[in-house]
């Protein structure tokens, strides 16, 4: 039997899930539940569970390099934000609020012009705020925080050119 | 006899098929990025015509002449795209003795021209937006216009089409800039930097009619198409019947259709495309003239096969079926699978396809031009290929394509289908209250945001983690099937 505890990055908050696994026969805890059942890997690579009461659930799962695991299943396509606690803590540390000191640079991708500058510095913001709309190659990119923090510096103002490579702005931790 | 396809992937398999229902023998033509391609490999003959930029293979008409005088052909049809609204590329296949399986070259050229086709449909009373008959000579011109119908105006290609080399103007100021770059952006891509004005009909339906010509002229029209599910001009979704147009509208745009394709004496598949306002008056706006794409559609409801009856007409000059006689059975929606990213803006996805798990079942239909371990080069439009339902009625169809969605996976190259998923459930895709705007307002207003994880995909992510030894992939592409552009959009989405 190899138990394999895993950490959950859920909209309900971070929870641990234990997964036991003995051949196909599978144990799940979370939440304080336990759910059994029997795991089986398809001829394509799906996965197929037949939980103990009866139902069948089937889907497609990929781990991914950052703490994440996509999932189809059903006609839900996504993501989930689930790792074993070291993989889970290398991808979320350096991100977290409050965490890491760095600053991080935030640059155009191509050449373009600022359409819209949409914080100013000392703003704190969320992981996907708007920054900034730039646009290039007829269409407008926005451009959103990769992680929460404070905006250290902006470098743009609306209507400027700049040049692919360009600093936008600097974020700073929150 | 064989038959050489001028152009690759989905529409090459297409019309294969109907030359293998016909007994005639198939020619492919391939540049270096598709020799693996299936319709080479479902092919009788091939012949490699040039590296894989477009321009130096399936846009060579020497390279494609050569390809069928060394095997043999003696049919040609272009496709859609690349050379099938080419003019000379049709005169040359006559020159050559070759049969060209569309439109004379002359309808080709008398619809080629936007403006040359809307002075034709006037003469032929068919109602055409207001605009400008000849192109502008400068931007005084295009004021006088737009002083005259009134803004908004929409700036376009005369040489343009399929949606492409179109800008809208909302008044003298912005004119000037916008006719610079609708002008250049003309030249890059048709070669033509001329460009007119048409007057902007607001919240229009893109309806379009299916014509069929025959020798001896006799013109069908087979039913018309709601192509309103646009994206930046681009056709999305389409369906037939038009779930917005009742018989009377039916009646009127068919015998348009008809006279426009009589206009340029039309022989062959080709379609009539009209704007339709919300008051119910509907304008021309232009003739293709050769197979849509969306042509799976119609052929569902209307049991016919078009590409095999472009081929017979090509060659005997009838319909292999009795137009006239043809009637329409429930309704059909196509999905055109294309391998852009939905979630990060549409962005390019080329890259390998690790897993292609197709739905099936009643009333589903693929036209595809990819199977699982393709590759999906850079160098040419990102379609993969469709998806097609059909039904007794819209509410099966709709109900047919959220299942068929359920079951269809692609592995390895982000797509389309999250757009298709979120549209079959939506609301006002239900209800077909839509304008040739109205996708682009929904994905502004959120279509795409991702349903939240429920408790099963959780304990499915979680078996299924701990079921590959809660193995996470080594960094490189060796350890992934996660393609290199995957990797490269994600850290770009994050960049805007």
């Amino acid at each position: 039997m190899r138990r394999y505890v895993f950490v959950h990055r859920g909209p309900g908050g971070v929870e641990e899930i234990q997964v036991d696994l003995d051949g196909s026969r599978c144990v799940v805890v979370r939440g304080g539940r336990e759910e059994g059942g029997e795991m089986r890997r398809l001829s394509d690579g799906r996965v197929s569970v037949l939980l103990d009461g009866g139902r069948q659930i089937c889907g497609r799962v990929r781990p991914l390099r950052d703490g994440e695991v996509e999932v189809a299943f059903g006609a839900w396509r996504g993501r989930v934000a689930l790792a074993d606690p070291l993989h889970d803590r290398l991808a979320h540390d350096a991100f977290s609020a409050g965490g890491g000191d760095a600053e991080e640079e935030i640059r155009a991708l191509m050449p373009g012009r600022v359409l819209e500058v949409a914080v100013e510095p000392g703003q704190a913001v969320e992981a996907g705020a708007l920054l900034l709309v730039l646009e290039a190659m007829k269409m407008q990119n926005e451009i959103r925080a990769p992680r929460a923090g404070r905006v250290a510096r902006v470098e743009a103002r609306p209507g400027i050119a700049v040049d692919g490579g360009a600093l936008l702005a600097t974020l700073g931790p929150v | 006899m064989r038959l050489l396809v001028a152009n690759r992937g989905e529409i090459a398999v297409r019309i294969f098929r109907a030359c293998r229902d016909l007994g005639i023998e198939t020619v492919a033509v391939f540049s270096d990025a598709d020799r693996d391609a299936p319709h080479v490999a479902m092919a009788d003959y091939a012949v490699r015509i040039g590296p894989a930029p477009a321009v130096e293979s399936y846009l060579s008409i020497p390279a494609i002449l050569d390809a069928a005088r060394r095997t043999g052909t003696k049919l040609v049809h272009p496709g859609y795209g690349f050379l099938a609204e080419n003019a000379a590329f049709a005169r040359a296949c006559g020159d050559a003795g070759l049969v060209f399986v569309g439109p004379k070259p002359e309808s080709i050229e008398a619809m080629g021209s936007k403006t040359g086709s809307r002075r034709l449909m006037e003469k032929a009373g068919v109602p055409v937006v207001p605009g400008m008959l000849r192109p502008a000579a400068d931007a005084a011109e295009l004021k006088a216009f737009a002083k005259a119908a009134g803004y908004p105006i929409l700036l376009k290609a005369s040489a343009g089409g399929g949606g492409k080399g179109m800008r809208r103007v909302d008044s003298d100021a912005d004119l000037e800039a916008a006719f610079a770059r609708v002008s250049s952006e003309a030249r890059s891509a048709f070669g033509d930097g001329a460009v007119y004005a048409e007057k902007l009909i607001e919240r229009p339906r893109h309806v379009e009619v299916q014509v069929l010509g025959e020798s001896g002229g006799r013109v069908t029209a087979l039913g018309e198409r709601e192509c309103s599910i646009q994206r930046r001009h681009q056709k999305v979704v389409e369906e037939c019947p038009s779930p917005a147009v009742g018989d009377a509208l039916r009646g009127r745009l068919f015998d348009a259709a008809v006279a426009a394709a009589r206009a340029v004496d039309y022989v062959s598949c080709g379609t009539v495309e009209f704007l339709v306002a919300p008051d119910g008056a509907f304008y021309f706006l232009e003739m293709n003239t050769r197979l849509q794409v969306e042509h799976p559609v119609t052929e569902e409801v209307w049991g016919v096969d078009l590409a095999a009856a472009m081929i017979q007409i090509a060659l005997g000059g009838s319909a292999p079926f009795d137009a006239t006689a043809a009637a329409p059975r429930g309704h059909a929606i196509e999905c055109r699978i294309y391998a852009e990213d939905a979630r990060r803006g549409f962005a390019p996805a080329p890259g390998r396809i690790d897993v292609l798990r197709l739905p099936a079942g009643p009333g589903v239909r693929h036209d595809m031009g990819v199977e699982a371990g393709s590759i999906v080069p850079i160098d040419y439009d990102p379609m993969l290929g469709k998806l097609v339902v059909h039904g007794a009625d819209r509410g099966q169809a709709r109900a047919r394509l959220s299942r068929a969605l359920s079951e269809y996976e692609i592995v390895g190259v982000e797509t389309t289908l999250p757009l298709f998923r979120a549209l079959s459930e939506d609301p006002g895709f239900a209800s077909a209250e839509f304008d040739v705007q109205w996708l682009e307002r929904r994905l502004a207003d959120g279509l795409l945001a991702v349903d939240a994880e429920s408790d099963d995909s959780v304990l499915l992510a979680a078996l299924g983690l701990a079921g590959s030894n809660g193995a996470t992939p080594a960094a490189g592409p060796t350890g992934s099937t996660r393609s290199l552009w995957g990797d490269v959009a994600k850290r770009e989405s994050l960049r805007g």
